[in-house]
């Protein structure tokens, strides 16, 4: 099968198990434990897994449409954290057990680990497995295991940017970012154009569309730079996660922001579904840093590189 | 949305054509101090221009038949990215094989195309774009001056003003009323091929902000044009004109205007010996952003490369790109103040001047910002 045509099976799939009202079920905390066995049975949580391991060998490029689609209908499971960690545990020569996993990574937030089982830790780049005791402990709301997963000696998590699980995470929630902007964007398109107000379509003011044409410009960026930090055919590299992490960061507040402005008061009721993404973009902005920290990463990193900006970012980020 | 603009990588055979642009772009940049090196886009150096044309570097997009590389955008794309990243000074064969070539290509006669093609792809033929005129800017539609037809042609008579290198350009091309009085607005406008150096021509410098003078006054008294000066059809100026601004608003290089600055930074920060936490930040996020204007860019390019007219991507590589480059100078000042223990060398605070002077321009030329906005805007629906 072709790419469009895994991505829109995926799709098909997670539209019907992540309707509204299934997102709002798990988040009143009434979870179908039918969803994550739905989810294992159709082989996506192994996409990034070798053919060889039993996987479908897809790449991190390929695979990265499915994170936007994750994003797209604000999935709040670790599904991408899981096609991510299992591929890991593959690689290591690990068992790759069933139940959702979360990457072990130091993280003001992580978001969907109140769902998880498992948490997977690098060290030295040595990848482990370790089981999730207790997550009641966890704030259902934002899944903040802050003590749980930032606690070196318990879990042995490094702090290190450079680590594969910190990358791919960040290119993971960047991902989910664009996806998310992206759905959050359209609907406020769709929005302005049927709200009427003094007569005419709120979409036909010039202020209006020209916030809008600015949103849609770090709209698409997100998503762009996602895909070139996803373009190599291994796991991403600092520079990828940094690129990334700083777009989808800047975007995530400009499209919530534009967005919110342009529903009013309505955009503020629970009962209407923008929140639902809103918030889980504001969440995985946070996860594993913002664009100031991976900036930071970056910026260490190339300061004493005498190689002129262009040549740097050519050899570092697009070769 | 939008999606089949989308991340595209360089292809080979388009890469080659690095090592020789970035060569001859690092000659002549080796003499320049950074802040002639800032002026890129406006450095006029008709002698480097000539030197890109005998190495095959100027119209990479144009017809082989009339002396062009015949290669696709990504070509240019490599070609044109080196040139601006270094500060090379392009401004003299800029316009002419970016906008004029192609106008010419689309509308001209075979003729026309013979005559002024072959040099443009050379080096040596340089063009100015006549649109604006006082009280005339965005609204073209309202231009005053006039070129009536008589025995031999056409004369000419009028005004424009804020034409970009029009005191070191051979030719102009001109948007003028042939027929019909201003109340018809764009109809009975067309184009016609200017001689700068025919009679009745008189070029005034303006000198800007920086105290540079690339633009120009053009009066036109009684200029006699041969009836081969008219290009396309006689009124479809307005048409002509709306596909030769898409030309300058699809390009996928207007994100560079500021790295030369950003570079000069970067190696004081080196000198200085600087690798704290703050300044890693400033520099991260700086290279981060460019990364992601280039991925852009590069999508733009494929889409050229499809043969598509990507107006409305490119108008978001630009809005987002000319920030982009806007905030370099105060970023990088905004840096340097805060350290005043530090020496900057006197080149690099000048390119810092004037890139802070001059920066305004760059979400200026090729469309402002709320007419970009509006074409994105109607590319979404909304209008």
């Amino acid at each position: 099968m072709d790419d469009t045509g895994i991505l829109e099976m995926f799709d098909r799939m997670i539209a019907q198990l992540f309707d509204s009202a299934a997102l709002r079920r798990i988040e009143d905390g009434s979870t179908d434990p039918d969803i994550w066995a739905s989810l294992e049975a159709s082989g996506f949580l192994d996409a990034l897994v070798g053919e060889s391991d039993g996987g479908s060998g897809l790449s991190f490029a390929e695979t990265l449409p499915l994170f936007i689609a994750l994003g797209q209908r604000a999935v709040p499971f670790p599904v991408g954290e899981t096609i991510i960690a299992r591929a890991m545990l593959a690689q290591a020569g690990l068992d790759r057990p069933s139940g959702p996993i979360v990457l072990g990574i130091p993280s003001l937030v992580l978001p969907g680990a109140q769902h998880a089982e498992y948490v997977l830790t690098e060290t030295s780049g040595k990848v482990e497995l370790h089981r999730l005791a207790d997550t009641k402990n966890l704030d259902a709301e934002n899944g903040a295991p802050h003590d749980l997963l930032t606690n070196k000696g318990a879990m042995g998590a490094e702090e290190d940017a450079t680590t594969r699980l910190a990358t791919s995470a960040a290119v993971l929630f960047a991902a989910l970012i664009a996806g998310a902007s992206d759905n959050v964007l359209q609907m406020s398109v769709d929005y302005a154009l049927q709200r009427s107000q003094f007569g005419k379509a709120i979409a036909r003011q010039q202020i209006l569309q020209q916030n809008l044409a600015v949103a849609v410009e770090h709209v698409v960026e997100a998503r762009i730079a996602c895909e070139t930090a996803a373009h190599h055919d291994q796991w991403p590299r600092l520079t990828d996660a940094a690129c990334a992490k700083v777009a989808t960061s800047r975007t995530a507040t400009v499209v919530t922001r534009t967005a919110h402005a342009l529903h009013g008061a309505i955009g503020i009721s629970g009962e209407y579904d923008l929140n639902l993404y809103t918030r889980r973009i504001h969440a995985w902005r946070l996860a594993g840093g913002t664009q100031s920290y991976w900036a930071g990463e970056m910026g260490k990193n190339i300061i004493s590189d005498p190689r002129p900006t262009l040549a740097l970012m050519r050899e570092e980020m697009f070769s | 949305m939008f999606g089949s603009f989308s991340h595209a990588n360089i292809p080979q055979e388009d890469e080659r054509m690095r090592a020789k642009a970035a060569r001859l772009a690092a000659e002549v940049a080796a003499d320049m101090p950074l802040d002639l090196r800032a002026r890129s886009w406006m450095g006029f150096d008709a002698q480097f221009s000539q030197k890109l044309g005998e190495s095959g570097l100027v119209g990479l997009m144009l017809p082989e038949e009339y002396g062009g590389g015949e290669r696709g955008p990504f070509a240019r794309f490599v070609v044109v990215e080196e040139l601006l990243a270094a500060g090379a000074p392009v401004a003299a064969h800029w316009i002419a094989e970016r906008q004029s070539a192609p106008l010419l290509l689309k509308f001209g006669t075979p003729e026309q195309c013979q005559q002024y093609i072959p040099g443009i792809c050379r080096g040596e033929t340089f063009f100015c774009i006549g649109m604006s005129e006082p009280d005339v800017g965005s609204d073209l539609a309202g231009v005053k001056t006039s070129a009536v037809p008589t025995d031999k042609g056409w004369l000419l008579n009028g005004q424009k003003i804020w034409t970009t290198n029009a005191t070191k350009s051979h030719y102009m091309i001109a948007l003028v009323r042939t027929s019909g009085k201003p109340e018809d607005r764009h109809k009975g406008l067309s184009q016609v091929l200017v001689d700068l150096s025919l009679p009745g021509v008189e070029v005034r410098p303006i000198r800007d902000l920086a105290g540079d003078e690339h633009f120009a006054e053009v009066f036109f008294d009684n200029v006699e044009l041969g009836p081969d000066a008219l290009i396309g059809e006689e009124g479809g100026g307005w048409q002509q004109v709306v596909a030769e601004l898409a030309y300058e608003r699809s390009g996928p290089e207007r994100i560079y205007s500021s790295m030369v600055l950003l570079d000069g930074w970067r190696q004081h920060l080196i000198k200085a010996g600087r690798t704290d936490e703050a300044t890693a930040r400033t520099l991260g996020s700086l290279v981060a952003r460019v990364a992601s204007l280039r991925a852009m860019s590069l999508a733009c390019t494929a889409q050229l490369a499809a043969g598509e007219s990507p107006v409305v991507e490119a108008s978001m590589v630009k809005d987002l790109g000319t920030a982009y480059e806007q905030d370099i100078p105060l970023i990088v000042s905004d840096d340097l103040a805060t350290h005043p223990e530090e020496d900057v060398a006197p080149e690099l605070y000048k390119a810092l001047t004037y890139l802070e002077m001059v920066s305004p321009s760059f979400s200026l030329r090729g469309g402002t910002r709320e007419i970009l906005r509006g074409i994105i805007a109607r590319g979404m629906g909304l209008r």
